[in-house]
């Protein structure tokens, strides 16, 4: 594969998938970047914006199973896991396996289970496999989660652990469509389209679920050069040190920004990772690995306000300024 | 031998007289007298007082001149020719030196005239006296008292404040000191590239073009990249920084309106081969450096031209023609170039008339000088009308070319002569010629009791210029009933050129100076010169201000400082806050109370005395331990101990005993080991 067939299929994808999310181009780069960078995503948007449409024509465009979780207070890790149940004919326990064995997952408002759920579908992202009495069972792949969480109704939730949300490869800020797509959202509407009948509106498979993990295997053939390694470092180096955060990014977050930088060099064509990769894509990577200090929170800063300054200090490689 | 100084000799002579109307066309030739070449040019009003005369023929010394009557005007003011209706002078039959608005027309001898002031038009000049720039405008009483008191409040507080920074000698706030770069971590290594660039566009060119020669590609491509940027930059369509990537500088073309698609377009493409030689697998080589290089110069050439051209465009679209005043028919550069050409030297004056010497002589071969006063020329004084006639007496000529002449000479203006045409009287036409003359106005003279002799007519009985013959030196005083022989208007027409420059040969002088509205309008020093721009208050404030603004800093102008480093606020200043709240609310002794309460249960855990009750033993614990006394601290725990069970706290304001009382508390809990 080349990085032009690469960036070919990936932009594909996001025409596909942008025929039915409307004006969501870059929420549909970060998603994509995602997937092909093996991670996890975490979504903060208020309802109705689409997210469950969008992992559908996902799956659908990828040719992968989506599968989807609404998480209650009363959700049991065993409901998102599965679980043994006696089988009263064989007369022995078998494995039911939860929706988390899927290819595509989405886990509308995370934060509305309780800790012990939660922590069942986090460690399955991170381990790619369920443990239940004893037996560990992967899960297929590829497997990606996209996980919502709604920034305005906080009564009744459990908010997700700093360390919990650093396992997110990326945290989304989805907004509200503007008035022109919005318009166009309602004629298309006007013209039949029913969000629930994705089959009827046509999208084509791009690749398969084969072809996928080929993808995400292909990242590692991106060259990154010590210059921009050096720049990552930098950032996340400078996230500790800044005067309004408490905790900075982990190298973990590291890794993340290395991995999506590299992803989406390759939707763009390229086989290396430029600056830009790496600035355009920090704040996603980052916003949700730092904790800022209370009085920073007190005076209004925020982690992307935080990031933003770091962005704005770390000199870039090669620069010509 | 003797024929090339003759031949040099007859070179340096001046023309004939008989030749002054061919001489003044040539004058006119030049191009700087743009109403003769340009025929949109504006005319003034009072200008196109010449379109008359001139008429709608194509005029053989100001070709254009008819096209430019015909032109629009120009919205300029009059630049002040005479013109009897524009109320300068009236009928002339008085006319004064007082200067005061207020007073009645005053006559030449300083009488008022007395029923011909209804006629007399006073000049302007003297209608509107210059204002006094600290003359306060009608306030009323109050008004008055109360501007008064804010000023004096103001010079008050500036004092009081230069007074105050003089002697507290503040130093110079430090110089705040840059984070250590350990809490940075380890700085990114730098290369090369990283150095610090040069910003010119064409010294980058010039050292890629160097590293290309020298075999060093990667570092050629980055100095072309960089000369593509800075061009940008240049032309304000991106914002170079250290921090900025190339997809940075594409959105801001994709931003700028005014970047074309075609530009970003190759912005782009350029930007994908360098950072393909710069982070990619493909090694940096010639034909990559070439294929950068053609790329960005023709972009960096381009948008140099563009800009020219659009300043061009925007020089073109201007309208670039400035025709100055003296340049134009009002003016009297053409006079002055043309008697030039006959060796007689014309100048402006530049000092007051009061500064005439009334008793200066004549040179040595008996030439006095002439002064002749324009009709835009500040009015004369009695006194100086009194100097100017003395010094005519003395030998010298005085022209009064649309000035009202004093009333001792006998000649008042008029206005309605029949026609424009002039000629020389018989009086004078053996001395100037026969001559056929012309003018654009039709003012004239009426010698009331004038005993001069006519000059000019319109016809028999209706002179348009009188000369009187003063004293025995040979001096004279010539008035014209207008300034307009003596503009470069006049100088298109008929024997206006000869007469003029015959009647200047005539009076046989060494030098004229004319006298216009510019006469005594200069400044001797700075400070005159604000004076007269009534900017006295403005910059006396700016003063003020640059002194307060001194005293009040502290600091040297123009010292460079580095922005101050924002730290995280301390833990201390959020507990001062939050003192202030209590202390705005008045519930400072509600601190003290909970700051007891917290004291006494770390000194009963300090001491270990937590299931002991009583105050006495604590007191005894603590003197044990500390080596205070321990009556003292016994009167400090029972007062915390009755605070802390006192039913009710009225609210007031923070008490020196109630800060002692938490200080001797924060003294015993840090003796006892601190509050941790």
């Amino acid at each position: 594969m080349t990085p032009q067939q690469f960036a070919e299929i990936c932009t594909n994808i996001r025409t596909q998938v942008g025929r039915v999310l409307l004006g969501q181009d870059e929420i549909i780069d970060n998603v994509l970047v995602g997937v092909l960078a093996r991670g996890h995503v975490l979504i903060e948007g208020v309802p109705g914006l689409g997210k469950t449409l969008m992992v559908r024509a996902l799956a659908r465009v990828l040719g992968c199973v989506a599968k989807r979780i609404q998480f209650t207070p009363d959700l049991m890790p065993s409901d998102v896991t599965g679980g043994n149940i006696f089988n009263q004919q064989k007369q022995q326990f078998e494995f039911m396996p939860g929706p988390v064995f899927t290819q595509l997952l989405l886990a509308d408002e995370i934060n509305r289970a309780p800790a012990k759920t939660q922590a069942a579908l986090l460690e399955a992202m991170a381990d790619r496999s369920v443990s239940s009495d004893g037996v560990t069972r992967p899960l297929p792949q590829p497997f990606f989660v996209m996980a919502t969480q709604n920034p305005v109704e906080s009564q009744g939730t459990y908010p997700l652990p700093e360390a919990q949300l650093d396992r997110f490869l990326m945290k989304l800020d989805v907004t509200h469509p503007t008035r022109e797509v919005e318009k166009r959202l309602l004629a298309n509407v006007v013209k039949g389209f029913d969000a629930a009948a994705l089959e009827n509106v046509g999208l084509e498979q791009v690749i398969t679920a084969e072809n996928l993990v080929f993808m995400q295997t292909y990242l590692n053939q991106i060259r990154v050069t010590d210059d921009l390694l050096d720049y990552i470092t930098d950032i996340v180096a400078r996230t500790r040190s800044h005067r309004s955060v408490f905790l900075g990014a982990s190298p973990r977050g590291s890794i993340a920004l290395l991995a999506t930088s590299r992803a989406r060099a390759a939707m763009e064509g390229r086989d290396f990772v430029i600056p830009d990769d790496i600035k355009t894509l920090a704040p996603a990577v980052l916003r949700h690995r730092l904790i800022l200090h209370p009085d920073a929170e007190f005076e209004g800063a925020s982690a992307d306000d935080c990031i933003k300054t770091v962005l704005n200090e770390a000199r870039v490689p090669k620069t010509a300024a | 031998m003797i024929s090339l100084p003759l031949l040099v000799a007859l070179a340096a002579a001046p023309p004939a007289l008989d030749d002054a109307n061919n001489q003044a066309r040539e004058v006119l030739a030049r191009d700087k007298y743009g109403y003769c070449h340009d025929p949109k040019y504006p005319l003034t009003e009072v200008e196109a007082g010449w379109c008359p005369p001139v008429g709608p023929e194509r005029n053989a010394r100001c070709q254009t001149f008819p096209s430019a009557c015909k032109a629009p005007r120009s919205e300029l003011l009059n630049p002040g020719r005479l013109d009897f209706s524009r109320g300068d002078g009236g009928d002339g039959k008085t006319e004064g030196g007082d200067r005061d608005p207020d007073k009645s027309t005053p006559t030449g001898d300083g009488k008022p005239d007395g029923g011909n002031s209804g006629k007399r038009k006073v000049p302007k000049r003297l209608v509107e006296p210059e204002p006094d720039p600290f003359e306060l405008p009608p306030l009323g009483g109050l008004g008055y008292a109360i501007f008064w008191v804010i000023l004096g409040a103001g010079l008050l507080l500036i004092i009081y404040l230069i007074a105050r920074n003089s002697t507290r000698n503040k130093p110079d706030e430090a110089e705040p000191v840059p984070p250590p770069q350990d809490e940075l971590g380890p700085a990114p290594a730098r290369d090369d590239h990283n150095e610090q660039l040069a910003r010119d566009v064409n010294t980058l060119l010039d050292q890629a073009r160097a590293a290309a020669s020298a075999g060093d590609y990667a570092r050629a491509i980055h100095r072309a990249h960089a000369a593509l940027l800075h061009r940008l930059d240049h032309d304000g369509l991106i914002r170079v920084a250290p921090f900025r990537t190339n997809g940075d500088y594409v959105r801001d073309l994709a931003q700028h309106q005014v970047a074309q698609a075609e530009l970003r377009r190759e912005v782009r493409d350029i930007v994908r081969d360098v950072e393909q030689a710069q982070f990619g697998t493909t090694r940096p080589d010639a034909s990559l450096y070439e294929r950068v290089l053609q790329r960005v110069v023709p972009i960096a050439t381009r948008r140099s031209a563009a800009l020219l051209a659009l300043l061009a465009v925007n020089l073109l679209s201007c309208d670039t023609r400035n025709y100055p005043f003296d340049h134009s028919p009002s003016g009297a550069d053409a006079v002055i170039e043309l008697a030039g050409r006959y060796d007689i030297t014309i100048k402006f004056r530049t000092t007051a008339l009061a500064d005439l010497d009334p008793d200066e002589d004549t040179d040595a071969d008996n030439r006095g000088r002439t002064l002749v006063l324009l009709h835009d020329a500040p009015f004369p004084t009695h006194e100086e009308w009194a100097h100017l006639l003395e010094w005519a007496d003395n030998g010298h000529h005085l022209v009064i070319a649309g000035r009202h002449p004093p009333s001792d000479l006998g000649i008042s203006h008029e206005s309605g002569a029949p026609g424009h045409d002039l000629k020389v009287s018989s009086a004078f036409s053996d001395r100037l010629g026969e001559l056929d003359l012309i003018t654009a106005d039709n003012n004239y003279l009426v010698p009331t009791h004038s005993d001069g002799t006519t000059l000019l007519e319109f016809a028999p009985g209706i002179p348009y210029a009188i000369q009187h013959e003063r004293g025995y030196r040979g001096g004279d005083v010539t008035v014209f009933a207008d300034d307009r022989l003596f503009t470069s208007g006049a100088l298109m027409l008929r024997d206006n050129p000869e007469f003029l420059v015959r009647f200047l040969r005539d009076l046989d002088t060494r030098e004229v100076e004319l006298a216009d509205g510019l006469l005594d309008l200069g400044a001797d020093t700075p400070a005159e010169a604000i004076a007269k721009t009534h900017l006295t208050p403005v910059v006396l404030q700016l003063l003020a201000l640059l002194a307060v603004f001194y005293f009040c800093r502290g600091v040297r102008f123009g010292r460079p400082r580095d922005p101050p480093t924002r730290s995280r606020r301390q833990f201390a200043e959020h507990v001062e806050a939050l003192g202030h709240q209590y202390a705005r609310a008045r519930a400072s002794r509600h601190a003290v109370r909970l700051y007891a309460v917290w004291a006494l249960e770390r000194l009963r855990e300090k001491t270990l005395m937590s299931r002991t009750p009583g105050i006495y033993p604590l007191a005894q614990a603590i003197a044990g331990r500390t080596g205070d006394d321990e009556n003292r601290v016994m009167e400090t725990l029972v007062e915390a101990s009755s605070l802390r069970d006192a039913t009710s706290i009225s609210a007031t304001t923070a008490t020196a005993d109630d800060l002692r009382l938490m200080q001797d508390l924060a003294r015993l809990v840090r003796l006892v080991g601190g509050p941790r």
